[in-house]
């Protein structure tokens, strides 16, 4: 019942107001991201890691490698043969998942790896194998996305050269308004999804997943407003590597004592 | 060409950051081209002397260059000679015919060889053998005599003393300049130490607390490899962990497992 | 889990003809950029299913059947009808097919038609559930590929409208609590839209529609697009280890609906709408 009164109430003021005031179920405006988190080199064993947080989504990427390829029927004479595994851990949702991976686990994965792909200099690394773990601990709309974002950062964190960073940001349409990074509740609700990935320096799209119905300028509108917040996310990236770098005390620039 | 050369100047940089290159020479494996743009590929320093650019990596793998002394371990017999974990992307492979007759080698040994080849597609591959390579190519020899961590260091197997990890990026902090930090820690433990250029270490020792003060040190060196006054501070981390030592020694402290290994990176 | 797939290889020679004809502006099929290869769709192929059809575009061939049952809904969707869509593929259509469950591109494919037909309300689910809660129509629609000469997707989308179009579902009958299907007496589909999906491969920075098997080897990346007759877009997938510019995507977007009608015709000829 409150729901329902409070989505009155949120389309009668749409109506009436300038589109600036309006504001999204958790008072966001439409092209206001969630808080957001990122930190890099957080796990012990894995070459490369990175961990964060976007609303109440919690993730955590291990990369491993680059090793020799197992099985060896999948290696790449000539290119590094990438695993990537995105998995919902069973708590990660309001009720618990079987552990095994889904359909839809099993396709991100894959979208996943390709993104990436589009980044990192495969052919530096032939007849090797990398891989790169993505756990969501919590689910909480744009999982894929963070996702995308914290492997690259752990992919840098374990210095496997890439053509850029990585990353990656939704935007959709929620009752009627093309919106930014798209919560749990809106994801469901609302009309359209599009997940979005990019190289950010090299201008690439390297992730594009749509589903929902859009007007072609819809389209263009919503992939536009994800770009630009890929844009905004990007920063953060950078600045969660450089905050791991000045870790460990240092406020002191490097500085030409090597040699 | 608007943008003045300054040599000395070194600048943080992330993956597809553009780099203000003017240098003739390219270190094509931190640096990558694209529409007369050049961006780095690994977070790391840029800097651009002597007519060459390149970044100097602050995270990542050891990327072996032919010459190079490594510490490996032994871990297949294949055809052709022995499959070696040196901390790169895949094993070397030593070959029967690049190791002495006099040395018996088995799973598990821990060596010290050369890089005597390098190719991305066929690997690395080792030798040790005091004098030339048979397989290598000729200029192996010009590397040995440039630092002094490598010279009069004999190829073979390693019998005695700790293997320890360093992460490969942080290996010149490890050295220092003019080697004055390896051969502080050297000083201060009283030992001798194989640098492998892999980012392998042997503590020539049997003491086990000497080996905890030397990884305790390393992951240091790790953590703040990019600060000022690092030398200093581990010279002084030493003296004190040393004196502090001979107490814990007397009141009979055992070591216990990996014990301060752990202390973070 | 996903690992970088180990393709068939393109000899040096064979690529740098196919490149060398794309700056001519010609396809090494002899077709335009935007043309597709011949469509040919025919329904009704397998009397068991209560939908089945045929789809072939150029080589490839897929066929699509739809079983249709009673089943408990979905905890959150009570008021809806369920649709399960499933690819198979078969070993016997490609060499570089095993056999065994569905691996990642199966997956992939039948996830992308699953959506397009849910985002654009092919078949309006929410009108089959009779006990909402309860019972609820369940439609099958199970992709069988037979002959993979490239552009899977397209051609399976195809064949799965077209039988789902075509399918004749029979009517329910309630008493009291007890729902059962009465197989001799059916319907036509309930449905709001016609979509259809038009994928396009980036091969040596051209855009060619309905990719062959060498230009899918070929292809840094290409993206799959549905649209719908009301001028929508309706599912979106970009497939492929490469990357594609904003100024590629609109002009993606711009062949997906110049492609349509020549596909739509096809379809509307095989399921009786024209």
């Amino acid at each position: 019942m409150n729901t329902v009164a409070a989505k009155v109430q949120q389309g009668g003021g749409a109506e009436g107001q300038a589109a600036e005031e309006w504001r999204r179920p958790d008072g966001r405006a439409a092209d206001e991201l969630r808080p957001l988190r990122l930190e890099v080199g957080v796990l012990e064993n894995a070459e490369g890691s990175a961990y964060g947080e976007q609303g109440r989504g919690k993730i955590l990427v291990a990369v491993y490698g680059p090793t020799e390829v197992h099985p060896r029927h999948m290696e790449h004479v000539d290119r590094l043969t990438m695993l990537c595994r995105y998995h919902m851990a069973p708590f990660s949702t309001e009720e618990r998942r079987r552990p095994q991976p889904t359909r839809r686990d099993i396709e991100l994965s894959k979208v996943i790896r390709e993104a990436l792909e589009a980044a990192v200099l495969t052919e530096r690394f032939p007849r090797s194998m990398l891989k790169i773990f993505i756990e969501v601990l919590e689910a909480a709309g744009g999982t894929r996305c963070l996702g995308i974002t914290l492997a690259s950062l752990a992919l840098a964190n374990a210095g496997i050269p890439m053509r850029d960073l990585v990353v990656g940001c939704a935007a959709g349409k929620y009752k009627g308004r093309i919106v930014l990074d798209l919560s749990e509740e809106e994801d469901k609700e609302g009309e359209a999804d599009m997940a979005v990935a990019i190289m950010p320096s090299l201008n690439r799209i390297v992730l594009l997943q749509m589903d929902g119905e859009l007007t072609r300028e819809e389209f263009f509108q919503a992939l536009d407003l994800a770009i630009e917040g890929c844009r905004r996310i990007h920063k953060m990236q950078v600045e969660a590597i450089k905050r791991k770098l000045q870790e460990g005390l240092a406020l002191t620039p490097p500085t030409e004592e090597k040699e | 060409m608007s943008q003045p050369s300054t040599p000395s100047e070194r600048i943080l940089v992330v993956p597809g950051d553009q780099l203000p290159v003017t240098a003739a020479k390219i270190d094509h494996e931190t640096i990558f081209r694209e529409n007369e743009q050049y961006y780095s590929t690994v977070v790391g320093l840029f800097e651009q002397r002597q007519n060459r650019a390149n970044v100097v990596r602050l995270f990542g793998p050891y990327t072996p260059k032919v010459g190079d002394v490594v510490v490996g371990i032994i871990i297949d017999e294949v055809l052709l000679g022995w499959k070696v974990d040196i901390n790169a992307a895949r094993p070397a492979l030593l070959p029967f015919t690049n190791v002495p007759s006099r040395s018996k080698l088995s799973i598990g040994d821990v060596i010290v060889a050369e890089v005597a080849d390098y190719g991305v597609s066929r690997g690395v591959v080792l030798n040790m053998r005091e004098k030339r390579a048979r397989t290598g190519r000729r200029k192996t020899r010009r590397r040995q005599t440039k630092k002094t961590r490598t010279k009069g260091r004999r190829l073979g197997r390693v019998t005695r003393g700790f293997l320890v990890a360093i992460q490969p990026s942080k290996l010149p902090r490890l050295i220092g300049r003019g080697g004055s930090m390896i051969s502080a820690i050297k000083r201060g433990l009283n030992r001798d130490i194989i640098v492998g250029e892999n980012g392998y270490l042997v503590l020539r020792t049997e003491s086990l607390r000497k080996r905890q003060i030397f990884e305790r040190i390393i992951r240091i060196i790790e953590a703040q490899a990019h600060t000022t006054g690092l030398t200093e501070r581990v010279i002084k981390l030493l003296s004190e962990s040393l004196s502090s030592f001979s107490l814990e020694h007397s009141s009979g402290e055992s070591a216990t497992g990996r014990g301060s290994g752990g202390a973070s990176r | 889990m996903s690992l970088t797939p180990v393709l068939p290889r393109i000899n040096k020679l064979r690529e740098q003809e196919i490149r060398t004809a794309l700056r001519q502006g010609i396809r090494i099929d002899g077709r335009g950029f935007d043309e597709y290869r011949s469509i040919q769709v025919t329904t009704g192929v397998v009397s068991q299913a209560e939908g089945s059809a045929n789809a072939l575009i150029g080589g490839t061939r897929v066929m699509a059947g739809v079983k249709i049952g009673l089943a408990t809904p979905y905890s959150d969707q009570p008021n809806m009808g369920v649709l399960i869509v499933n690819a198979e593929f078969v070993p016997l259509a490609s060499p570089t097919f095993e056999p065994g469950p569905p691996d990642e591109n199966a997956i992939e494919l039948a996830r992308v038609i699953d959506r397009g037909i849910r985002s654009s309300k092919v078949i309006l689910l929410e009108e089959y559930a009779p006990l909402p809660g309860k019972r609820v129509y369940v439609f099958f629609i199970d992709i069988y590929v037979l002959d993979h000469l490239g552009n899977l997707l397209d051609t399976a989308a195809l064949a799965s409208i077209a039988a789902l179009y075509t399918a004749k579902i029979p009517k329910v009958e309630v008493v009291g609590d007890e729902v059962s299907l009465n197989r001799s007496v059916t319907e036509s589909i309930r449905t709001s839209a016609l979509p259809i999906t038009v994928t396009v491969a980036k091969v040596f920075d051209h855009l060619l529609v309905d990719p062959n098997l060498e230009e899918e080897l070929l292809a840094e990346a290409r993206i799959a697009i549905t649209t719908t007759e009301r001028d929508t877009i309706c599912a979106v997938q970009k497939m492929g280890s490469g990357a594609f510019t904003r100024q590629e995507i609109e002009e993606c977007v711009e062949l997906a609906f110049k492609c349509r009608p020549k596909i739509e015709e096809a379809l509307r000829l095989a399921i009786g709408h024209a």
